[in-house]
């Protein structure tokens, strides 16, 4: 599926993508420290999160760090976070020319590629991430800020340095693709405080050499930058990358336009923080369908905006998973689009003494197959009772139905309520749990 | 009680420490402000010791010198603990240089810090004699400018000639922020928050301040014009205080700002990026302004 999306071609699914990184830690209960230190830990943790997230693409390590720490960088190590890059060796006295490249026994490149090589015995059919540090983010880890004076000071310094990273990022690629990897994505957040004539003169030239050798490798690559970078999107698709992933920050519509006219296919761009961090599951639904219909089934791979935060809620991860692979969930989460000015249905008068009030919410049991079978099951099921049991659907293509269904505090559909309380949620029960539920509400 | 937020934002370089240390030493002392700021970030020795001899609290966050939203998540935590443990009156956060400073008002929507902070002001220091040197950097810095409502020329004593061609080239990028000249960030701090408090003194002791948060709603994707107003309108009952940019359907952008039942829509050029625009107010804890404002942005609403 995913390759389908590499190469533009039409896809009956959309790929998904989850950007785990420490988050992975956060679902195996350790730390992003002791995660990060361990490839046992990644193993477990992004095994954890294929089994959980369902996903055709995953990352084996979300680690920008990486590189920068080998080449001297010191490192501030947190829980809950990657570790932060806190001293600078370049504009510490050590010269640019002492400086080596990263082999298989440095740092912690061989636990990554330990559990690149777990993973890829593990799971043969899932395409594996392999990240590296971009070359301008691995720069500013060296040189510090005094990388945007350089740039316009001692340019050719500049230039110098960036080949340097680009060897890094050639040497680490190579590294990773030998263990397994499918994909090589190039992190570079930091491209996005630069203008695109900078880019095109600083950060152009060694990054397309890194794509270069991807593609002598007969892998894929893509280029991910995070923050206001939509200025220097065409800049970045004239690298030639196979993929380009975005945040937030740009349009989606922008990156595909701008993306697929140079045969470029893209990917994201989730929020991360107000919807996939903070939001409910709901929520998290209407992002993920907003982002498949901007998308299309065409060069699209659907991912959060940037790594995952370490508490990212599972149940909106997985509310994403249901969307991608069930065609009736992006239905209901399309239909409950135009929500938020509506008001919950008043329930004064909707219950009954001495009945019970059986509410399911569908989409539409005429045309939707589970919500058809949730319906007739409760039908059947309630015969035997006669009029002691009211049968309600309400239909959230109707207004009054998503009122209903948020008077009811109903999240998913189909969903059956039994005297205003969440009984059974898109499994279809069985004649005798539906039974003991109407019982149970009887007494 | 809500706590305000005060935002220090502005480039490397641009004077935000010794802004912070003006802050502290010219505002009344009876308040008990908390401090936030990068672990790592250059701060001179003197002003840390002047943190510890005058009691302030500092939290420090540690992201290095790549700071990115990414991180925003595990911050929640810490400063949730951190004003639940010191109770301060004003919190005062030195953003990065390189930070997409109004990215971390989204956090204060989170369950733990919702009706707790709230972001109140943002101020945003130039460095005046750099200003144009890094054109490379030109897409950031208009950013962090127009995000402002503050804006503190700093260093003119170094620009040969007048200001005015840079005031005239700052008024274009953001024509509503109030802009002073300030050597070393050193302007009337309490003139200034004076105007902007929300509620009146009188008014403060006698009903207590209500619970409020603030929402940041970014968006890449553009209103209809009648759209924004009746999204506004939506918001009314519960929002104090509103600013920010939006792009709008005609391909123009607009500056919204407005107190209470009355906002005002600017229309404005020259616009590039993501629009901010930054709620102040007490809104349900359900619903999502921002997947509500991207609903107001479809055609069909």
């Amino acid at each position: 599926m995913l390759e389908k999306a590499f190469r533009l071609e039409e896809v009956e699914r959309i790929p998904w993508v989850p950007f785990v990184g420490v988050h992975g830690g956060n679902l195996i209960g350790v730390d992003a420290e002791a995660f990060q230190r361990s490839s046992k830990h990644i193993v477990d943790g992004i095994d954890k999160a294929i089994e959980l997230y369902k996903p055709d693409g995953i990352p084996v390590a979300f680690d920008l760090q990486i590189e920068a720490e080998i080449l001297g960088c010191k490192l501030a190590w947190s829980k809950e976070n990657p570790p932060a890059v806190i001293s600078h060796p370049l504009n510490e006295g050590v010269e640019l020319s002492s400086l080596k490249l990263p082999t298989e026994n440095d740092g912690r490149i061989p636990l990554v590629l330990e559990a690149t090589r777990e993973l890829r015995k593990k799971h043969p059919e899932l395409a594996l991430y392999g990240l590296i540090t971009g070359p301008f983010t691995l720069a500013l880890h060296l040189l510090g800020t005094d990388i945007f004076m350089k740039l316009f000071e001692d340019p050719d310094y500049v230039n110098e340095l960036m080949e340097f990273c680009a060897q890094v990022g050639i040497k680490h690629a190579e590294l990773l693709l030998d263990a397994g990897c499918d994909v090589i994505a190039v992190v570079d957040p930091m491209t996005s405080q630069i203008d695109p004539m900078s880019f095109e003169t600083f950060v152009s030239p060694s990054v397309t050499k890194i794509f270069d050798f991807v593609r002598s490798k007969k892998k894929y690559s893509s280029f991910f930058v995070c923050g206001h970078a939509q200025q220097n999107i065409e800049v970045m698709c004239d690298c030639k990358p196979d993929n380009i992933s975005i945040d937030e920050n740009i349009p989606l519509d922008f990156v595909k336009e701008t993306a697929l006219a140079k045969g470029i296919s893209f990917g994201g761009n989730m929020k991360l923080t107000s919807v996939l961090l903070l939001g409910n599951e709901m929520d998290s639904r209407k992002e993920a369908v907003n982002c498949l219909d901007l998308g299309g089934k065409k060069g699209f791979i659907l991912a959060p905006g940037c790594d995952l935060p370490m508490d990212t809620p599972v149940a909106n991860l997985q509310a994403v998973t249901e969307l991608v692979y069930d065609d009736y969930a992006q239905q209901v989460a399309r239909e409950m689009e135009h929500t938020s000015s509506l008001q919950p249905l008043s329930l004064d008068g909707h219950f009954e003494e001495g009945k019970v009030v059986v509410d399911i919410i569908t989409l539409d049991s005429a045309s939707c197959a589970p919500c058809q079978y949730m319906v007739e099951a409760v039908k059947q099921a309630s015969i035997d009772f006669g009029d002691k049991v009211i049968v309600n659907e309400h239909k959230i293509k109707d207004v009054e139905g998503i009122q209903m269904m948020m008077a009811l505090g109903v999240q998913n559909v189909p969903t059956t309520c039994i005297n205003g309380n969440v009984e059974f949620i898109s499994q279809i029960p069985r004649k005798t749990e539906i039974e003991k539920a109407i019982k149970k509400a009887m007494n | 009680m809500s706590i305000p937020l005060h935002l220090i934002t502005g480039f490397l370089g641009s004077g935000k420490t010794s802004f912070l240390d003006h802050f502290l030493k010219k505002t009344d002392t009876k308040e008990n402000i908390a401090i936030i700021q990068n672990e790592f970030s250059p701060v001179n020795i003197d002003g840390r010791k002047f943190y510890e001899d005058s009691n302030f609290q500092v939290l420090e966050i540690n992201n290095g010198s790549v700071f990115c939203v990414c991180l925003l998540g595990s911050f929640i935590q810490s400063l949730n603990e951190f004003v639940k443990k010191y109770k301060p009156d004003l919190l005062l956060m030195e953003a990065s240089g390189l930070s997409d400073p109004i990215g971390v008002g989204q956090i204060f929507q989170s369950s733990q810090l919702k009706g707790k902070v709230y972001l109140e002001h943002v101020w945003c220091l130039v460095d005046a004699f750099n200003f144009n040197r890094i054109p490379a950097l030109k897409v950031r810095m208009e950013h962090q400018l127009r995000s402002a409502d503050t804006i503190i020329l700093n260093k003119t004593d170094l620009l040969k000639g007048s200001t005015d061609d840079l005031l005239t080239k700052i008024k274009t990028i953001n024509p509503f922020a109030k802009v002073v000249e300030g050597l070393y960030g050193q302007v009337d701090i309490n003139d200034y928050k004076k105007a902007l408090n929300l509620f009146p003194e009188d008014q403060a002791s006698a009903l207590g301040r209500p619970d409020i948060g603030s929402v940041v709603i970014r968006s890449t994707r553009s209103i209809a014009p009648e759209n924004l107003t009746q999204f506004l309108n939506q918001l009314k009952a519960d929002c104090l205080r509103c600013k920010g940019f939006v792009k709008l359907k005609t391909g123009k952008s607009a500056f919204v700002q407005g107190v209470l039942d009355s906002v005002t829509i600017h229309e404005v050029e020259n616009f590039s990026g993501a629009g901010d625009l930054v709620l102040i107010g007490n809104f349900e804890d359900e619903k999502n302004l921002q997947l509500m404002f991207d609903e107001y942005c479809k055609d069909e609403h």
